[in-house]
């Protein structure tokens, strides 16, 4: 064929594929409509106020107004644009439901959902008067968050930070961190994630986490049959530190378990190693309060030891059990040497007020935060010496 | 190259490469054919090496990339393609022994395993590409460009696949993606060739097409059965680690009856009851299990045992019975249910560095009294024990991961899991509980890899059990698979090349009859006519062709006739413009010369090719009688006379007639200009007036006297002497007065043609005695001699002319000889050197001693009305005939005239005539008697 005839013909057909992309594909900007990305079951939709269901397809578009209903054991992504996504998933045998406000608002009305909300596009979902909004941040493009409308309204995050707006206020929730809404009342604080070993979510994000729960949980159980539950001196553990004086534990032997005290222990050292300025001391205290608010040694491990120090912490309770039971004898102790500390955490730094000023009755024992020798956390530094 | 992709790539790559190399051995015998050189046949010869190195590789008679064989067979094939590379030009240009030498010294740092020898056909191929830059420099053309980058690209490949190693699959593909590339772009190189005719196109596109769809079909049952054999071998895998998975359930399930059969011994019972340590190492010969432990009520463990086959049992280390115990089993146990699961637990001992296993376990609550008072836990490690047993049964190496990390396996090397496990997203699998499987290359080989989630019995997953196996099964598969496509496509495309070959020859041969008749007719051979016998487009194509050629033949012929007809027509006018007796001058409209006859040549005396493009002004010199030059006169036309200034200096006097030249429409495209030499009318008219002017004096002459002695004696009586006197006179004078008639009557007869002399024989003597003694009488100042020869024949001529014509020379003699000036009359036989003609002819010669005559005036003497002296006031009367006369009367008698003069000492004039023989004498008589 002749070339010059072949120039117009591939223009056209240049056209025609630009044009045709542009029909097909949603920008990310655009915000007429969440277009389903993922589906698990029967997932049917309603728009507008009209009264038929349809079954809904990959690659088709919900527009604004329509309500999306999830089947039990059922699970729909809708996307917006390329990056934000809505993941609904209904609680246990329960149906779930949305509403499609439009392309950066959802409703829920039934079941949990998981936020992806990018920059560019980001997506706040509501119920009962409580709505969540993935909050800017320079360190995280996309945050991730869950909105879970059960007795009460729990958003917990993932990744990023996200905001819980009421009619009291709004609180914002920084990573691995949760808030519980009840009657439309916002919590004082976010505290710490709660993770359920057996939800979908948490295992997707935070499978690492459940994992050393398991065994530190295991673990600890096991020393304090092995070992008693109250630990009596500090001496008892000096082999995990030869010649460090652990004599900092001992305020907290009357309301902690020896197994929590020793993994708390190993803990403390590990910051202290890595960070180099600080003292176990003062970390053992953040540890422990944090523990109180229900934080789990895994989620603590995974905020401040990040993906790469969570087996190192394992090993270092491992080892750490394995010296008090007299299995191993080692001159540098539980904490073996590391040639390269690293010790940036794998998620930004809280920006909450520290739960640790908190009182914490039930270990009335320990030293009350502010005064030396625990840290004195400032607004941002949750363990000052680490992330600060 | 092995794979589900890697082997149908490799296949295409090397047969391509077959192919091209084959197309370019034939193309190389095929301008062999035709007339070229010897390189030909070794380029034939390299090409159908190469072919035979991709035929042994390719069809995996010689499997490895690097292989002795086939590097020996491209280095051959390279290199014989690098000593007859085309153009031969090149070959001068570029010695190939320094590019050999300079590509090889690369060669030294090659550390490849086979680079010693691998690296001789990339040597070879950078030497082909090499000559073909030199031949790009000098040609400078797509064709000469593909060639070189070809094999470029091939000496690219041959030293990729020497650098790369078993290991290196990344070389190898982009080794085989630069070999594909000089395939194509070789392709591109001989498509050059297969362009000059429809039949190789025929056969190239056939081929081309054939082989695209061979590859794409080798290529799709490549991928679809070697998807097949590898979901089987996944599946098979992933069976038999699902068969293991279950195996350590069942190990649980087994191990809860010992556990609980040891719980309700009484020697546990006691024990538990004192708090007491008790060795339960003497179960570990009953059972095969690894580890034993007995736990209070409180979850203290009393005692933790060990199974070391082979060796006596040992204390657990503590921190992993302290693992156990932490778990959920022992503490349902505690409760008093027993229960069996599989957990995963961290711990370390001795030197050894911190270890996650998975073991099964089995917790059974010892009761007394229905009262837990402590726990036995009996169990397993999924070691590498239990690995190696895996192993034997699935012939797959077994590998057991705990979170990410490697709890135990039996690969030996740590690269090697480190490998088979790359890329593997164990975290989904461990979050979803769903197997996994991969395919890996290691080492060149491909392993299957089939990962089974380890679960507890409450479901989470603890840890991955993995079975890898080399998967030789796919790829013997594929090694047949290729060995036999490459094979039948081989013969499929060659038989299809053979078949297009042979269809494309009678498709063609009508095109081919054609093109034949087409070139025979361009080289003038119009009688050339195709046979195409079809009723198809081809056939109308040739009645169409030869109906042309007809036409053209016929047109031809005209044409051809059309030309000779003007070549003659132009020869004709030519000829008449050539031999026209006048110039002829044509200019164009700017008046610059276009022709100029031969007439022109001879006025101007300039030669025509020195003036045609000069301006008629600097060719035609000379002023008109109306005062312009005549190159003026002839731009404006008509006729006039003037003088022309020819080269050589002289003056001429010219007539001048000038006109416009039009075209067929009317448009003036020049001039044509006629010069007429009327200097000889100039002269006639002279002469003319010049024998008017001698007649009238001649014929007044002798009137005179007669005048003057008539009137004389009419007037007065004289005496009777004095009258005979005066009537002597008047008798001289009317004699006279008589010759000069007769001479101008004789003239006018010869000049009408009427005199018709009468030949007779007149005997010399008497002739000459007749003049001599008329003379004597008549002229009595000179003296006349006689000189006749005795022997002088009588002579063939009417003597009265004869007698006029002497008479007239006697009269010249008379005229221009001094007074008492002798003349002579002799006559003799005339033989003019040759002696038997001697007595044929009579000289009659009369000579004076008088003026003589110059030479230059010899040539005009016997013209009409010419004299020796022609001036107005000229000494010597005479008509200027007198000579001329004779020499006509002696040409109508079958004489001549010779004359000998010697100016100032006198002149001869001979008058030749035939004698009088008897041959004449009767050939006379009959004619004179026919004429009666």
């Amino acid at each position: 064929m002749n070339r010059a005839r072949l120039k117009p013909l591939a223009g056209a057909l240049v056209l025609t594929v630009g044009a045709g992309a542009c029909i097909g594909g949603k920008s990310p900007g655009d915000t007429t409509a969440l277009v389903v990305g993922r589906i698990i079951g029967a997932v049917q939709a309603r728009n507008g106020t009209q009264q038929t269901w349809y079954t809904l397809k990959v690659g088709m578009h919900v527009p604004s107004g329509a309500t999306v209903q999830v089947p039990p054991r059922g699970d729909v992504q809708l996307k917006r644009g390329t990056l934000s996504t809505v993941e609904m998933r209904p609680y246990q045998n329960q149906v779930g439901e949305l509403k499609v406000v439009d392309a950066g608002n959802v409703a829920l009305f039934a079941g949990d959902v998981l936020i992806k909300g990018d920059k560019q596009a980001p997506i706040s979902v509501s119920s009962q008067g409580v709505t969540a909004q993935p909050t800017p941040s320079a360190g995280v493009e996309a945050p991730i968050f869950r909105f879970d409308r059960r007795v009460a309204i729990r958003v917990g995050v993932y990744t990023g930070e996200a905001t819980i707006t009421s009619l009291t206020g709004s609180l914002p929730i920084p990573t691995l961190r949760e808030g519980v809404v009840a009657a439309r009342a916002l919590p004082r604080t976010a505290t710490p994630l709660t993770i359920d070993k057996n939800d979908f979510w948490d295992k997707e994000f935070l499978l690492d986490v459940i994992d050393l729960d398991k065994t530190l949980d295991g673990q600890s159980s096991g020393y304090q049959q092995q070992f008693g539950a109250t630990m009596r001196n500090w001496k008892e553990i000096t082999k995990i530190a030869p010649g460090r004086d652990l004599g900092f534990i001992t305020p907290y032997f009357q309301n902690t378990g020896s197994g929590d005290i020793l993994i708390g222990t190993v803990f403390s050292l590990l910051l202290e190693q890595r960070a180099r300025n600080g003292s176990a001391a003062t970390y053992l205290g953040t540890l422990l309060a944090l523990l109180d608010e229900g934080a789990t040694w895994g989620l603590l491990a995974h905020e401040y030891l990040g993906e790469n120090g969570e087996q190192a912490f394992e090993d270092a309770v491992t080892r750490a059990i394995a010296l008090r039971s007299g299995d191993i004898h080692s001159p540098s102790g539980a904490i073996q040497p590391t040639q390269t500390p690293t010790a940036t955490p794998s998620t930004t730094p809280s920006t909450q007020p520290t739960p640790s000023t908190k009182p914490t009755p039930s270990r009335s024992p320990r030293p009350s935060p502010s005064p030396s020798p625990r840290p004195s956390p400032t607004k941002s530094c949750l363990i000052p010496p680490i992330i600060c | 190259m092995e794979g589900q992709y890697g082997a149908p790539f490799h296949f295409a790559v090397e047969f391509l490469v077959l192919v091209v190399a084959l197309g370019g051995a034939f193309d190389a015998l095929r301008a062999r054919r035709n007339g070229a050189g010897r390189w030909a046949v070794g380029q034939a010869l390299g090409f159908l090496t190469l072919a035979a190195a991709q035929f042994i590789h390719g069809a995996l008679i010689r499997q490895a990339d690097a292989n002795t064989t086939v590097i020996a067979l491209r280095a051959v094939a390279f290199g014989m393609l690098a000593f007859t590379a085309r153009p031969a030009v090149a070959l001068e240009r570029a010695p190939l022994e320094p590019i050999i030498a300079a590509s090889a010294m690369p060669a030294l740092f090659f550390s490849g395993p086979h680079a010693s020898i691998a690296v001789i056909p990339a040597v070879a191929a950078f030497a082909v590409a090499t000559r073909g830059f030199h031949a790009h420099r000098i040609y400078r053309n797509p064709t000469t460009l593909a060639f070189t980058s070809a094999f470029g690209a091939f000496a690219i490949a041959e030293a990729t696949t020497a650098l790369s190693t078993p290991g290196t699959g990344a070389l190898l593909i982009f080794a085989h993606c630069m070999r594909a590339l000089g395939a194509l772009l070789l392709a591109r190189w001989l498509w050059t060739s297969i362009v000059q005719s429809v039949r190789l196109r025929f056969v190239a596109a056939f081929v081309a097409v054939l082989t695209i769809a061979v590859l794409i079909v080798s290529a799709a049952l490549n991928v679809v059965i070697g998807n097949t054999l590898q979901t089987n071998e996944l599946n098979r895998l992933l069976e038999a680690g699902s068969a293991r998975e279950a195996s350590i359930q069942n190990l649980g399930e087994g191990a809860l009856v010992p556990a609980q059969i040891t719980a309700s011994s009484s020697a546990v019972v006691d024990a538990l009851q004192k708090e007491q340590r008790l060795d339960l190492s003497g179960i570990f010969k009953l059972l095969p299990l690894d580890f034993v432990m007995l736990v209070d009520h409180n979850g203290k463990t009393l005692s933790a045992k060990e199974n070391v086959p082979g060796r006596a049992a040992r204390d657990l280390p503590v921190s992993e019975s302290i693992g156990i115990v932490g778990q959920g089993v022992v503490q349902q146990a505690r409760q008093g249910f027993p229960g069996q699961t599989a957990l995963s637990v961290s711990f370390a001992s001795g030197k050894s560095p911190v270890q996650s296993q998975i073991l099964v376990v089995a917790a059974s609550p010892a009761k007394q009294a229905g009262r837990v008072i402590g726990v036995v836990v009996v169990g397993y490690r999924i070691d590498r024990s239990f690995l190696l047993l895996v192993r034997q049964d699935t012939v797959a190496d077994a590998t057991i991961l705990v979170g990410d990390q490697v709890s135990s396996t039996t690969f030996r090397s740590a690269a090697t899991v480190s490998q088979a496990f790359s890329h593997i997203d164990f975290a989904s699998a461990r979050e979803i509980g769903t197997p996994l499987q991969r395919i890996v290359t290691i080492g060149g080989s491909q392993y299957v890899s089939a990962f089974v989630p380890v679960k507890a019995n409450d479901g989470t997953v603890i840890g991955l059990l993995g079975l890898s196996r080399k998967s030789t099964t796919l790829a013997d598969a594929q090694r047949n698979i290729t060995r036999t496509l490459f094979l039948i496509t081989l013969a499929v495309v060659l038989i299809a090349a053979l078949l297009a070959w042979l269809s494309g020859g009678r498709v063609t041969k009508p095109i081919r009859s054609l093109t034949s008749a087409a070139r025979q007719l361009r080289a003038g051979q119009l009688t050339a006519r195709t046979r195409v016998e079809s009723g198809d487009e081809v056939g109308t194509l040739g009645n169409a062709f030869n109906e042309m050629a007809d036409e053209l033949q016929r047109q031809t012929g005209q044409l051809q006739r059309s030309a000779a007809t003007e070549a003659t027509l132009r020869a004709r006018m030519e000829a008449i413009l050539q031999s026209m007796g006048d110039a002829l001058i044509a200019t164009d409209v700017a008046g610059t010369v276009v022709t100029f006859n031969r007439a022109a040549e001879e006025i101007l005396r300039r030669r025509a090719q020195t003036v045609v493009r000069q301006p008629i002004a600097d060719v035609m010199r000379g002023q008109a009688v109306t005062g312009r030059t005549l190159a003026e006169a002839a731009m404006i036309g008509g006729a006039t006379e003037g003088t022309l200034s020819p080269a050589d200096g002289s003056q001429l006097a010219v007539a001048m007639t000038a006109a416009p030249l039009v075209d067929s429409s009317g448009e003036p495209v020049g001039r044509v200009v006629v010069l007429r030499d009327v200097s000889r009318e100039h002269e006639a008219e002279r002469m003319k007036s010049e024998f008017l002017a001698n007649v009238s004096h001649e014929l007044r002459t002798p009137i005179t006297p007669i005048k003057g002695y008539a009137e004389m004696m009419s007037r007065k009586k004289f005496p009777r002497a004095k009258e005979e006197s005066f009537l002597a006179g008047i008798l001289q004078s009317t004699e006279r007065l008589e010759r000069v008639v007769e001479i101008l009557v004789d003239f006018a007869a010869m000049e009408a043609g009427r005199l018709k002399p009468r030949v007779e024989p007149v005997p010399v003597k008497d002739l000459v005695a007749r003049l001599t003694d008329k003379w004597r009488q008549r002229d009595g100042e000179h003296r006349f001699v006689r000189k006749i020869g005795p022997d002088v024949p009588a002579i063939m001529g009417d003597p009265k002319l004869l007698g006029r014509s002497l008479d007239e020379l006697v009269d010249n003699a008379v005229k221009f000889s001094p007074d008492g000036g002798q003349i002579e009359i002799s006559a003799e036989p005339y033989a003019n050197g040759s002696r038997s003609a001697r007595n044929s002819r009579v000289r009659i010669t009369v000579r004076d001693h008088g003026i003589g005559i110059e030479p230059e005036q010899m040539p005009d003497l016997f013209q009409d009305f010419r004299q020796g002296d022609g001036s107005e006031t000229r000494s010597f009367g005479g008509l200027g005939l007198g000579l001329a006369y004779v020499k006509r009367i002696a040409s109508v008698h079958g004489g001549d005239v010779i004359v000998e003069s010697q100016p100032g000492k006198g002149s001869s004039f001979s008058l030749v005539l035939p004698a009088a023989t008897a041959g004449r004498i009767t050939e006379v008589t009959k004619r004179a008697r026919k004429s009666r």
